[in-house]
């Protein structure tokens, strides 16, 4: 069986390779794999036939990367749940005081509870939302605080 | 923004001297008597307090171990700190099954809604009370 690969960078691998060769291709336990047939990407070590790769300790041979046009494949995005960002939320809410933050926050909530529930693209739009509010919470702060020290020093009071 | 294990390693040594930085600051000075420190513009404008408003003070409080004192500046605190410190280690977790079943647990949907209507609900309180 032949699989296609996440790499470390986080890139989809250019073509499948045999199961034989994909330890030598760096793919560990917790690699996002994929080959034809398969609904989704999961993880090397839940899938049972992939196993006894994982538990050779030989010393590996180097190959070189792999090369095609893989385009078969689901998107690799269709395998990890989206950021929530929230930590964004939360920091901007608690420093900045601005109502940006909660905005964040509320957006952040519910990318959890989508992409639990299977609406994928619902949970990546909600992941953006969270994000763009949250930088946006922090930039006008930013901007704000930058205000405030332009009038102290047009004052004089610096 | 997918951030690569070293970029992710980067970010958060970065945020790490960011943190001891921004509170080692803190401690040595008092934001009560110094002007550099920045100001809610909320309170400028306003002159009513905001839920945050305080949180200066309450930080060079607990770093000079008077948690009762930074408590006084903004008892909103106790709810504050307890949701950053969860979203904090949740947010350091590796992206795996495990680390995806623990964040579900700890934060959840409705503990966030819950946050959110508490924070509004302060934001009233403290300017009625006068806390």
């Amino acid at each position: 069986m032949k699989y296609y690969f996440i790499d470390q960078q986080g890139n989809q691998s250019a073509a499948p390779v045999d199961e034989t060769l994909l330890t030598a291709y760096g793919v560990t336990p917790k690699t996002f794999v994929w080959c034809e047939g398969m609904t989704d990407w999961k993880q090397a070590d839940s899938i049972p036939s992939l196993a006894i790769y994982f538990t050779d300790k030989a010393p590996l041979p180097t190959v070189e990367p792999p090369v095609g046009t893989g385009r078969h494949a689901p998107s690799y995005n269709s395998a990890v749940k989206p950021d929530s960002y929230l930590w964004l939320g939360i920091l901007t809410t608690i420093l900045c005081c601005l109502p940006f933050g909660i905005v964040s926050i509320v957006y952040a909530s519910k990318v959890d509870s989508l992409w639990f529930a299977g609406y994928h693209d619902e949970a990546r739009a909600n992941s953006e939302k969270a994000k763009n509010w949250g930088i946006a919470a922090f930039v006008t702060s930013l901007v704000v605080g930058f205000i405030y020290i332009c009038i102290l020093i047009s004052a004089g009071n610096l | 923004m997918k951030l690569s294990p070293r970029h992710k390693t980067i970010a958060t040594a970065t945020m790490a001297v960011i943190i001891v930085a921004v509170l080692y600051i803190y401690a040595s000075e008092d934001p009560e008597s110094s002007r550099w420190f920045p100001r809610c513009f909320f309170h400028e404008l306003t002159g009513l307090q905001c839920p945050s408003c305080g949180n200066q003070r309450a930080l060079h409080a607990l770093l000079h171990g008077h948690p009762c004192a930074a408590l006084a500046n903004n008892l909103f605190l106790i709810v504050m700190i307890p949701i950053a410190a969860a979203t904090a280690i949740t947010t350091l977790l590796p992206y795996n099954a495990l680390s995806l079943k623990i964040k579900s647990t700890v934060i959840s949907r409705r503990g966030l809604m819950i946050f959110v209507a508490l924070y509004f609900a302060w934001w009233i309180i403290r300017n009625i009370a006068g806390i």
